[in-house]
């Protein structure tokens, strides 16, 4: 069972930006991505949304293989700024789950 | 097992902190590639380098140290591998993981390249200086990981040494550092002031001709960051075309270009290979020169370079043209 909540996502914004709200699922990010993985991005954004923090730390290393190529941003209808998306969840990892300073 | 990135991530972290670089190499390696061009130190408008190109051919041997390490699956190796940080902290581990796998080939071709961007800058006549061993590294692979604290702490280092040494205009040299000069620095330091534009940029905009024409047909690979993060996607084709250059467009080009994989090198070096090898087999369709104007693609993307199939640096191409 996914734990929902809105913690997560307060916790991302207060630090970066994050907003993958305008986000309608239409995958063409995911059918565009060069590394071919199908949870990258929009599934990651929807555990975000939700707040299943579990999720995302699960899901790190498919974080870390994100190109940060914007193939998906400048092709995604909604505008939806996608790499610092996940740039911003790397923080969080590196900085609250890894504990690196 | 392959080294998992919760032990590689600190590392980064606390070399760019303690040492100036993700990937601290010897200064004279970053300083080498000036030998006998004479040029100023300092000044207001300087060709910053970041190391990028340099760092490249270490970059390269840390991968293949630990592809061939290969540490055994046990329960004493994922109780030992933790304590890496600590070693580094008190000893830079880096040169252990680059001893002797270093190809000087390959740093003489990279080093190569500056002098190239160089000589290629003084035949249009700008006026630069370099700040040897104050040209450090800007931290665009700590800033991509996310790696925030250190990248901050970083960043304000290496404007405080520009703003104490009166740089005015930074010209650079690869994409990865112009977008963390434009973009992240500004994040972090509200009044980064210091004008920020590529050597490529610099060249278009002084209408760079060369002295004799290259009629070649080159297909181009567009860097991601150049073509999507900075919109420098005309400047290159325009140089190219001033000395007669065929241009070959693959299908996913320009804004649309295919990455090279070589962001994911430093985690990843598989997956980065296999991203490479789909886009150099996209590229050799069309010819059998490719252009590329980023030290990473160049890497990763010869690291699948297929037999008949040569991938060069810009620099490499537009020196020719200065004889």
């Amino acid at each position: 069972m996914i734990r929902a909540g809105t913690e997560f996502l307060k916790n991302l914004k207060q630090k970066d930006y994050f907003n993958a709200t305008e986000c309608f699922n239409c995958g063409t990010c995911t059918a565009l991505c060069p590394m071919g993985i199908e949870i990258l991005p929009r599934e990651l954004f929807r555990y975000v949304l939700i707040g299943a923090e579990e999720k995302i730390v699960e899901r790190s290393d498919t974080i870390f293989s994100c190109l940060l190529c914007k193939m998906c941003e400048a092709n995604c209808p909604q505008g939806v700024k996608i790499a610092e998306n996940i740039r911003t969840l790397r923080w969080y990892l590196t900085e609250r789950v890894y504990k690196i300073s | 097992m392959k080294l998992p990135k919760e032990y590689i991530l600190p590392i980064f972290a606390q070399n760019i902190v303690k040492r100036r670089s993700v990937l601290p190499i010897p200064v004279r390696s970053t300083v080498e590639w000036t030998e006998g061009l004479k040029i100023k130190r300092g000044g207001e408008t300087v060709l910053y380098t970041g190391s990028m190109y340099q760092l490249i051919p270490y970059a390269k041997a840390v991968t293949k140290r630990m592809e061939s390490m290969k540490l055994p699956e046990t329960e004493y190796t994922e109780k030992v591998l933790p304590f890496g940080k600590y070693v580094n902290s008190l000893l830079n581990v880096t040169p252990f993981m680059f001893l002797g796998m270093v190809s000087e080939q390959e740093r003489r071709y990279f080093n190569g390249c500056l002098r190239n961007v160089a000589r290629l800058l003084m035949s249009v006549g700008v006026d630069f200086g370099y700040l040897y061993e104050d040209d450090m590294y800007a931290g665009a692979l700590a800033y991509d990981q996310g790696l925030d604290i250190a990248f901050e702490k970083h960043a304000k280092r290496v404007f405080k040494r520009l703003k104490n040494l009166g740089v005015k205009q930074i010209i650079t040299v690869d994409p990865h550092t112009t977008e963390v000069f434009l973009h992240a620095y500004k994040k972090f330091i509200p009044d980064f002031d210091i004008e920020v534009k590529s050597y490529i940029q610099v060249l278009a905009e002084a209408n760079f001709k060369g002295v004799s024409d290259l009629k070649v047909k080159l297909v181009i690979h567009d860097s991601c960051v150049y073509a999507r993060y900075l919109g420098i996607i005309d400047e290159p084709r325009k140089i190219l075309q001033n000395v007669k250059v065929k241009i070959a467009e693959p299908k996913l080009s320009g804004e649309q270009t295919h990455c090279c994989g070589g962001p994911i090198e430093s985690l990843f070096p598989e997956k980065a290979c296999e991203i490479a090898r789909n886009r150099v087999d996209d590229l050799a369709s069309l010819g059998r020169f490719c252009v590329t104007m980023c030290p990473v693609c160049l890497m990763n993307l010869r690291q699948a370079a297929i037999p008949g199939f040569e991938i060069n640096d810009m620099s490499y191409y537009l020196a020719l043209t200065l004889q």
